[in-house]
């Protein structure tokens, strides 16, 4: 049941969260923070573009949600720490590729 | 036989590919290094073969070791719409690279050309045969048509299949704007008969040099909004389409000049029940 209330704004959030107290960081230079704030953005995009898609009421697609909130909640909290970032951010993005490749190929086809 | 199937890794193609295997017969599934190639590896009797039909040299050491060449590769709207020179590149030099290396050879060709060769059909009367005069409407239809030219004047043994919109049983995207009106004619395929089509055209001689319309039948002629609302019923979700708001390049086809090669297996009523299992499957139903 957990996982039925896990919510796209939830992992939305999350993100911009994490987004902000990169901003505010003082443990990184300014480049390398400005690379992750890229970084995460498209990763965040990904979720933005496609929030309206069928998939995300499977329930694969639900169970990829969960996972990617756990990601981004993990991301959030590396963040705060100062400590792991570029691995949790990593694995946002591979949530978030996992998520337009599986859109992509759901695409009507017209010959 | 061993058939090497251009954009064999795709929806269509990776069909093509088992249905090849299933029959006894070896295929090489020839596509991008960069194709979703997990319909196709590791099924028994196929081989994956990464490649580019816009390489000649790719192509001909491809085709050197075929009996038979089935050509689906090929840019689809709507990416075809956006780079001309790409479009033109892939699908017309690419079938040309074919040509070429297939006229060394003598293998015999099954070409996918579209129903889209057409154009808007929609004040015409219906159904559409294949002697309906061709219009380019956009830049994929153009290359069909240049492709089916290049084709007919090879002299190569080939067949030009011109195929309606596939349908999967499975959840499709709707996209922002459904590309064909609501209360347009439209008649789809579904995919495992278009792929049987394809066989059968390579398999039975009396195909050899003729141009065939392959739809799914009376069963899949209906409106846009109908085969919408009841594909997406069928799933188990609630949808809220917005539909072109011209007339496109689908319409209702005469398929009975191919009807010899038995492809029309399955009704629209029967894809509804597929659809039915697979809505259930996805946690939809």
């Amino acid at each position: 049941m957990r996982r039925m209330g896990v919510t796209l704004e939830t992992a939305k959030s999350t993100l911009e969260r994490a987004m902000g107290t990169l901003r505010g960081s003082s443990t990184a230079s300014e480049v390398e923070v400005r690379d992750m704030l890229t970084r995460l953005q498209a990763a965040r995009n990904t979720l933005v573009e496609n929030e309206r898609k069928l998939w995300f009421r499977t329930k694969a697609g639900k169970e990829t949600l969960t996972e990617y909130t756990e990601a981004s909640q993990r991301l959030l909290g590396a963040v705060e720490s100062g400590s792991g970032i570029d691995e949790a951010l990593t694995e946002v993005e591979a949530q978030a590729k996992r998520i337009s490749d599986e859109i992509r190929k759901r695409g009507m086809v017209v010959t | 036989m061993r058939v090497l199937v251009t954009g064999g890794a795709g929806r269509l193609g990776s069909e093509v590919v088992r249905l090849i295997a299933s029959r006894g017969d070896s295929a090489v599934a020839f596509d991008l290094p960069q194709a979703y190639w997990g319909a196709v590896r590791g099924v028994p009797g196929v081989e994956a073969l990464p490649g580019d039909v816009t390489d000649k040299r790719q192509v001909s050491e491809a085709i050197g070791g075929a009996d038979a060449v089935i050509h689906l590769a090929a840019l689809l709207p709507p990416r075809s719409e956006a780079n001309r020179e790409l479009t033109m590149r892939v699908n017309v030099e690419g079938t040309s690279n074919i040509v070429e290396s297939l006229g060394k050879t003598g293998a015999p060709l099954v070409f996918a050309s579209s129903i889209a060769t057409y154009g808007v059909s929609a004040k015409d009367q219906t159904p559409i045969r294949e002697s309906h005069r061709l219009q380019a409407h956009d830049l994929y239809s153009e290359s069909k048509i240049e492709a089916e030219r290049l084709l007919g004047d090879s002299g190569v043994d080939q067949v030009t299949l011109r195929i309606a919109p596939i349908a999967v049983a499975d959840l499709v995207e709707l996209p922002e704007t459904v590309p064909y009106r609501g209360d347009q004619r439209v008649e789809h395929i579904y995919v495992e008969d278009a792929a049987a089509a394809l066989f059968s055209a390579l398999d039975d001689g009396r195909a050899s040099g003729g141009t065939f319309n392959i739809a799914g039948g009376p069963t899949w002629q209906m409106t846009g909004a109908e085969y919408i609302e009841r594909f997406y019923d069928a799933l188990g979700v609630e949808v809220e389409p917005n539909f072109s708001k011209c007339y496109t390049a689908v319409d209702w086809y005469d398929t009975s000049r191919g009807i010899f090669l038995g492809y029309q297996r399955l009704t629209f009523n029967g894809f509804l029940e597929k659809l039915r299992v697979m809505g259930e499957q996805l946690g939809l139903r």
